[in-house]
């Protein structure tokens, strides 16, 4: 990416292909033919490229990036109106007779060849930035369809990773993916977007009293439905309320098939994320195809699976720790006797880990979590059929010399080999500076060294020799785990997952959001170098935290709560949220008539 | 001296409001009077040679600039806003008139710091209060709707002094305006004698909104009986209203919607011999341009307060208990209890009588036992008065709302005379039906019962204030001291708790909560003497309503005799 007249010696050596020539227009100026198709009007490009502008409806006010140069009209016509231009050719040789032609003393920047290379370019990221306009060269367009489509797609890709954009998470009422939710959405945050999350777990108590005290299936089923039914309905109000650019759906969430088309209607890009194990639980089939994205835990034969249903678009996105919540903790006294031991589990009890831990029995082991009915293994079982929080995990983990982690499997007697469904638990365990000892899932030697950072076994022999080995070497333990923390906390946090599945979704979505359009996200800081400091407003907000979002929500949080102690600034916050109060409450009236 | 007028509400409450643009043009000569409104308001008032200047108010953009979650439009929204404080206080007004019930207008004229607000304004400690009797009025009539006779212009052109002006709403029609509507007619082949009847189909809220079938059907008696040429009159939104209508109606309808601007709409209803509506800004214009209107009102519509102000308007009303109750929230009783025929008649009466002659009345049969017509006539005392059509027996809730009509007028000081009083009380008894004297003397009796009890109760009132007030002015704050705030905090409950459980003297009790809720200021002096004059405006206001019942049941006494 350079001025244009910079590329006139590296464009020199570029050969014209034989059906490429420049052709002198009836009216004077050069046009350019590629074939049989004319690039330019013959009779007057000048012209011909104004109308363009002007049937592009391009605003002057803002930057312009030209997708396709011909022999550079359009671009010299912006340059002209005085619009901020950045110009894009695939054809190398067009890009040379263009330089050699009307470009040749051009200062417009100019990018050239594929569309990856140029959206490499710094400048390109930069420009991208100032969220430009698009003017597609429409011969250009004919002749490479492909490359501005995917120029296109670049292009709203790198304008919204500039940006702080309105992220929507809806979560479950219960199960795993619950605490999931709320890290990913706590990730968002932290990346520095606008967030909401949708927490459908306070529908659980009633959901869970209402399908249990009913006598028969059917009845709990219809009263699971509609209550089902109506939490997706209240998840749909909320995100459109929010209006968001995102939204991502957690497994087991409580929404319709038709929740992410009623967003999708709105310009909002959907994707689901299905933290299951694809064999066990098979509703994925009935939801995929409906979301832009399908965000799961497992590669290989799930992705083929998913592409034989219709599902476009998928990608593995794996789950990990957040590192607000999962750090090591110092335990009190209490806490020790509590939680202390040698050996430890933290999870539900599926078929395969009653199976194994149940020669775990003569070591100094505790259980945490539900559904661990074995007679073998009751004894061990702490707190029986009540869940831990994210915080009893942590002291769990602190408080246990080695951490067992074992994969679910509702089949296998032991570790199952063909597992490809990565647990949250390894880490978090991790990232809690726990030691752990794991079954070698598919794929989770690409996660940690299984010499260094985490140790696994095949079976209980197996299981039981490290056990041994670590419970005698203190040392060794702590170092395992102060490499699997670290690696945990560079590799595998949610922050790092958030930006993946932002980086496939932009890609992918990032036109129709930014058809859509963004609203600008802005931190206080930010704004109070915009107002100046030195005016009432800028030495109000310049008193907030800099990082603060600059909403007015946030503002109100934070205002004096002594109306006549408040400065200039703050009465006039005040203001506009009775304004918008009063507004609200007129709409509700309205819309009730 | 410069006035700024807050009114940022729609055009219709801009309309209403322009009476008292008159009554302070006529107090104050040379005075700048500015008006702030929104934008819906402006083209009204850009009509009225009663003020100087326009401020439009646009808080629609400001809040969808908040709503859009956009850091750079809040930005925008805040610049909105304190464009809006800073202006108000460059303009260095020495007084405001906010009629806009609403705390943001309040903290908007706080935060410009302007020196006086007559209506709603906040306190020195940021509380919403509402200063002056009218005020009180203004913003507590619309709970107790069922006894409040005054129009809104009545109202509000009381917060000036008192005018010798004939009251009236103010809108300025032009000479480019009657040519639009004179090549308009010609366009349509209208004569400059045909008889010309507007109607407008359409209303803010769908509840008040009469049936476009039943339009249609009286369309059709228009054209038959009149030889009426008839117009739609509407916003361009609503001309889905006027396709309805044209599929209804055996009868053409030229219409307008969104075809004309307001001045020339107005020129059109000077033209007109009568305007059917719904409750519209329209029918304020018509009322402006003294256009005779049959007022359709439905819903919680309450014609009293919010109908055309003028003489010679007519209202119908479906016959119910109460206005506005919760009941029929929709409308869509009433909206179909009042049939075509009755508009009909109603629109038959406006074009027969006289706006200055005396209300017509016509036999009441079976066929209006559902509905009242009212026409409106401005009463001996100074105030519009909306009269019966239809004479029918007295009623509980007719003779509350004369007295209170009566003693609210007394009380707030609009000087009416003894005789204006008594002239206006005897013309609309008149209206109403002889007989039944022994039901008034009942009411008389257990409305005495009721006022003195409520009376006794702000006389207790009184004696601990006094008691209280003593006590401050010797320096002392004594456990008795304590006691008497206590047992007052108990008698305001009890004054409450009889409100609801006598619907008679509601009014009372809501406005004296209103005083006591907007004390202002911290002195235990000061709030002991506001708050013995609250009581004593209680007592005094029981005893005036109890002498009012007295002197209508006198009255009826003289009237039907």
């Amino acid at each position: 990416m350079k001025p244009a007249r910079e590329w006139l010696a590296e464009l020199r050596e570029v050969p014209v292909p034989p059906g490429l020539e420049v052709v002198e227009g009836r009216g004077g100026d050069p046009t350019l033919k590629v074939g049989s198709v004319l690039l330019h009007s013959r009779y007057r490009p000048r012209e011909e490229a104004t109308r363009l502008i002007e049937s592009a409806g391009i605003d002057p006010s803002r930057p312009v990036l030209v997708l396709g140069t011909g022999l550079g009209y359009p671009v010299l016509a912006l340059a002209e109106l005085g619009v901020a231009v950045m110009a894009v050719e695939p054809d190398p040789a067009v890009a040379r007779l263009a330089v050699e032609g009307p470009l040749g003393n051009s200062n417009v920047l100019l990018g050239v060849g594929d569309a990856e290379a140029v959206a490499a370019d710094p400048a390109f990221a930069e420009f991208a930035g100032r969220l430009p306009q698009v003017l597609v060269h429409p011969p250009t367009a004919s002749l490479h369809p492909q490359w501005t489509e995917r120029m296109r797609a670049l292009l709203a890709s790198a304008s919204l990773k500039r940006q702080r954009l309105s992220v929507a998470v809806v979560g479950p009422m219960y199960g795993g993916s619950l605490p999931i939710a709320s890290y990913l959405e706590r990730a968002f945050k932290r990346l520095g977007h606008r967030t909401l999350l949708v927490d459908n777990s306070q529908a659980w108590e009633l959901y869970d009293v209402a399908t249990r005290t009913v006598k028969t299936k059917q009845s709990a089923a219809e009263l699971s439905a509609m209550l089902v039914n109506f939490l997706g309905e209240w998840s749909y109000a909320r995100v459109a309320e929010f209006a968001p650019d995102i939204c991502i759906v957690m497994a087991q969430a409580p929404v319709q098939k038709t929740f992410p088309g009623r967003l999708a209607k709105a310009g909002i890009a959907t994707a689901f994320w299905y933290v299951e194990n694809w064999r066990h639980l098979p509703y994925w089939k009935e939801i995929a195809p409906y979301y832009d994205c399908f965000f799961h835990i497992q590669p290989g034969e799930f992705e083929e699976k998913l592409t034989a249903i219709g599902c476009a678009s998928h990608a593995v996105v794996n789950t990990g720790c957040d590192p607000e919540i999962h750090k090591p903790v110092d335990l009190t006294p209490e806490e020790w006797g509590e939680f202390g031991c040698d050996i430890s589990f933290a999870g539900a009890g599926y078929y395969n880990r009653k199976q194994v831990f149940a020669g775990l029995t003569d070591y100094n082991f505790k259980l945490w979590g539900v559904e661990w009915d074995a007679r073998d293994l009751y004894a061990l079982v702490q707190n029986p059929e009540k869940r831990f929080t994210p915080e009893q995990f942590a002291k769990i983990v602190a408080a246990t010399k080695v951490n067992l982690n074992l994969h679910s499997s509702a089949t296998h007697q032991g570790v199952d080999p063909e597992c490809d469904a990565i647990n949250p638990r390894v880490f978090e365990v991790a990232a809690c500076g726990g030691f752990q000892v794991c079954d070698p899932c598919k794929g989770l030697d690409a996660f940690f060294d299984f010499e260094t950072e985490v140790p696994v076994y095949r079976d209980l022999v197996e299981l039981r020799g490290l056990i041994d080995r670590f419970l005698a070497h203190e040392d060794e333990r702590k170092q395992y785990a102060a490499r699997a923390r670290e690696r945990a906390l560079r590799d595998h946090t949610y922050d790092r997952r958030a930006q993946q599945m932002l980086d496939i979704l932009l890609e992918r979505c990032g036109n129709r959001i930014l058809r859509k359009g963004i609203t600008v996200q802005r931190s206080v800081g930010e704004v109070v170098e915009r107002v100046g400091r030195d005016t009432d407003l800028g030495r109000y907000l310049a008193s907030l935290p800099a990082e603060a979002p600059f909403a007015l929500e946030a503002i109100m949080e934070r205002l004096t709560p002594d109306p006549l102690k408040r400065s200039h600034p703050e009465g006039v916050f005040a203001y506009m949220d009775e304004v918008r109060k009063m507004a609200e409450a007129l709409f509700a009236a309205a819309d009730a008539s | 001296m410069k006035i700024l007028i807050t009114q940022l509400m729609r055009m219709g409450d801009v309309l209403q409001s322009t009476p008292l643009f008159r009554a302070l043009r006529h107090q104050y000569p040379g005075a700048t009077i500015d008006v702030l409104a929104r934008n819906l308001g402006r083209m009204v008032l850009e009509r009225n040679p009663d003020i100087n200047g326009i401020t439009v108010y646009d808080e629609d953009r400001m809040f969808q600039d908040m709503k859009s979650q956009d850091a750079d439009k809040l930005l925008d929204a805040y610049e909105i806003a304190d464009g809006y404080i800073r202006g108000i206080r460059e303009g260095g007004y020495d007084r405001v008139y906010n009629i806009t019930h609403s705390i943001a207008s309040a903290m908007l004229l706080k935060l410009a710091g302007v020196p006086e607000v007559v209506g709603a304004h906040l306190s020195d400690d940021w509380r919403f209060v509402l200063r002056g009797g009218w005020t009180n009025y203004f913003f507590t009539s619309v709970l107790h709707r069922d006894y409040n006779a005054l129009n809104f212009c009545d109202i509000t052109r009381n917060f000036a002094d008192p005018s010798p002006l004939r009251p009236k709403v103010v809108f300025d029609v032009r000479d480019e305006d009657r040519q639009f509507i004179d090549a308009l007619l010609a366009e349509n082949g209208i004569g400059q004698n045909d008889t010309l009847v507007c109607l407008q189909l359409g209303a803010s809220e769908e509840r008040k909104r009469w049936p476009v079938d039943y339009f249609a059907t009286l369309s059709k008696e228009l054209v038959e009986r009149f030889g009426a040429r008839l117009f739609l009159a509407g916003v361009e939104r609503e001309a889905h209203l006027g396709e309805a209508f044209q599929r209804r109606s055996a009868v053409p309808a030229v219409p307008l919607f969104g075809k004309t601007t307001l001045p020339q709409l107005a020129a059109l209803l000077e033209r007109c011999s009568v305007l059917v509506t719904n409750d519209t800004g329209t029918m304020h214009v018509a009322a402006a341009v003294e256009c005779p209107v049959a007022l359709v009102s439905v819903g919680y519509v309450h014609f009293r307060e919010t109908g055309p102000y003028g003489s010679g308007h007519c209202a119908i009303e479906a016959r119910r208990e109460h206005l506005g109750r919760v009941d029929d929230p929709h409308g869509r009783v009433d909206r179909h209890t009042i049939r075509p025929e009755h508009v009909l008649k109603a629109v038959e009466l406006l074009m027969q009588s006289d706006a200055y002659d005396p209300v017509p009345q016509i036999v009441d049969s079976h066929s209006f036992s559902a509905v009242e017509l009212h026409m409106s006539r401005f009463a001996p005392d100074g105030c519009l008065e909306w009269y019966p059509v239809l004479r029918r027996p007295m009623t509980l809730t007719n003779m509350l709302r004369m007295a209170y009509r009566a003693m609210w007028l007394e009380t707030f000081g609009h000087n009416t005379s003894d005789r204006a009083e008594k002239e206006s009380l005897a013309s609309l008894l008149w209206h109403h039906s002889p007989g039944g004297d022994a039901q008034i003397e009942s009411w008389r009796l257990e409305l005495q019962a009721v006022f003195d009890k409520l009376t006794e109760t702000a006389r207790h009132g009184v004696m601990l204030t006094e008691e209280l007030l003593a006590m401050l002015r010797g320096g002392k704050i004594t456990r008795r001291a304590r006691e008497l705030v206590a047992e007052m905090v108990r008698l305001d409950e009890d004054i409450r708790i009889f409100g609801e459980l006598h619907d008679a003297c509601k009014p009372l009790v809501m406005i004296a909560r209103f005083e006591r809720d907007n004390l202002e200021g911290a002195d235990p002096m000061h709030l002991a003497e506001a708050t013995l004059r609250i009581y004593r405006d209680l007592l005094d206001r029981a005893q005036l309503v109890r002498a009012k019942v007295d002197r209508i049941a006198d009255l009826w006494q003289e009237v039907h005799g």
